[in-house]
């Protein structure tokens, strides 16, 4: 077993953990933060992505006891946002989700691509979000409800 | 999946890695960004009773630069070179590289050293840093050396690495002014490993290196056609075709066996490279 003390969402976590245990795991099943979703457990499909100090990573490949010390945010820490929240109706109005399954870490990602001023072509933002697999629609809603996302925050102020 | 039962053990330094990587009993591997080396754990496919993270080891976070080189920490990250955080030697050619190299969250994990001890032929830094020529810092239990990388990539998969061995730096020289250098790769998703990668450095008389990245071996040197595009001194009509010879003639000097796919995608990939060199 790993002692582990990080920030999770704002908050110190300490927790006796498994060598073997991901990030992933442990926010949602030692912390309840179920909004992190698991697929393919190799690092392909992007549903688990986390922030470990502010930058997006694989939650189902980063072992907790890699983190020690670290700041990480789920997607829950985003539900007061607002610049996730004008990421979030762009998801809503350009028909970005169908099932869901893959959105938190759709919307983690599009929040991280817009800051780093990545989204400024349907082309761009589809290169960026190569490593986001949805099964449902077929990206195009998506491509659309990022691009939507970025015009409007750059309008009306980027994500800090 | 998820991974069987291990042990994870954080080093604070190259010196404690080596140590505990020697004291350990069964399979004892070192992980740094664990961005393949992750999968591979988790699909089971390898089981490692004993990890040792080195990724946070300060003297392979650090990065110092003089006038001739930079050495770069084996545990800096894809996404620094991304993001220009780091010096960059290569006047571009490795920032291009980066920015393409997988996808932005597993960029934020990965590291340059991670990725020259695993010596996937088809990953970017490999190739790259044959094109660059750089040399390879090693610490293990007989003491530290440096060694060229074409000596220390030996294969397939095969780095000239000892069990307990480890990867602390990689240093580059410094490009001189006004070389010129070019990136081109496929592959058929965005991120995933190259099919075929092509790296051109064309830095007068100092050196003009064109390496091809693929799964057949090492990264491969191309003697006859970095000769054809260190003496261009720009791009013309019809060189495509002379390209085309040339990759030919170095993949059957290295003893390459291609079959026809495979040759026409590096002589494409390799004359790309190339073209946008001297364009």
């Amino acid at each position: 077993m790993n002692k582990l003390s990080i920030t999770l969402n704002g908050k110190c976590v300490e927790a006796d953990v498994e060598g073997r245990m991901s990030i992933a795991d442990f926010v949602r099943d030692h912390n309840n933060l179920t909004g992190t979703h698991l697929a393919c457990e190799h690092g392909v499909c992007g549903a688990c992505t986390v922030l470990v100090d502010g930058e997006p990573v694989r939650g189902c490949i980063t072992f907790a006891a890699a983190l020690e010390g670290r700041a990480v945010k789920t997607i829950e820490a985003f539900a007061d946002d607002p610049q996730m929240d004008i990421i979030r109706q762009s998801f809503s109005a350009a028909h970005g989700l169908q099932c869901g399954f893959c959105t938190p870490g759709m919307l983690l990602m599009a929040r991280d691509i817009i800051s780093r001023g990545r989204a400024t072509s349907p082309e761009e933002i589809r290169q960026e979000l190569s490593g986001n697999i949805c099964r449902c629609t077929g990206y195009a809603g998506i491509v659309a409800a990022v691009q939507l996302a970025a015009e409007r925050l750059a309008r009306e102020g980027g994500p800090q | 999946m998820k991974p069987a039962p291990l042990e994870y053990l954080v080093a604070n330094s190259a010196a404690r890695a080596i140590e505990l990587m020697q004291s350990k009993e069964g399979s004892c591997k070192y992980v740094a960004g664990g961005q393949t080396l992750g999968p591979m754990i988790n699909l089971r496919l390898t089981q490692p009773d004993t990890l040792v993270d080195v990724s946070a080891i300060p003297e392979m976070r650090q990065v110092t630069e003089s006038a001739a080189e930079v050495r770069l920490g084996a545990a800096v990250r894809h996404s620094e070179i991304e993001d220009g955080k780091t010096p960059d030697p290569s006047q571009g050619l490795m920032i291009r590289a980066a920015r393409t190299l997988a996808y932005r969250a597993i960029r934020n994990r990965g590291t340059i050293g991670g990725s020259l001890a695993h010596a996937d032929p088809v990953a970017e830094w490999p190739t790259i840093f044959t094109a660059l020529d750089a040399r390879v810092h090693i610490s293990g239990p007989s003491g530290e050396r440096i060694v060229p990388i074409g000596e220390f990539l030996v294969g397939y998969l095969a780095p000239a690495l000892g069990e307990c061995d480890i990867v602390t730096a990689v240093s580059l020289s410094r490009l001189p002014g006004g070389s010129r250098t070019g990136f081109r790769k496929f592959c058929r998703k965005s991120g995933e490993f190259a099919h075929s990668l092509a790296a051109v450095v064309l830095a007068g008389k100092h050196m003009s290196r064109v390496v091809l990245g693929c799964a057949i071996g090492k990264p491969i040197l191309l003697p006859e056609v970095a000769a054809l595009a260190g003496a261009a001194g720009g791009w013309r009509d019809g060189m495509r075709s002379e390209l085309s010879r040339a990759v030919a003639q170095d993949l059957k000097a290295a003893g390459a066996e291609l079959d026809d796919y495979e040759a026409h995608l590096h002589a494409t990939i390799v004359s790309r490279a190339v073209e946008e060199t001297l364009r």
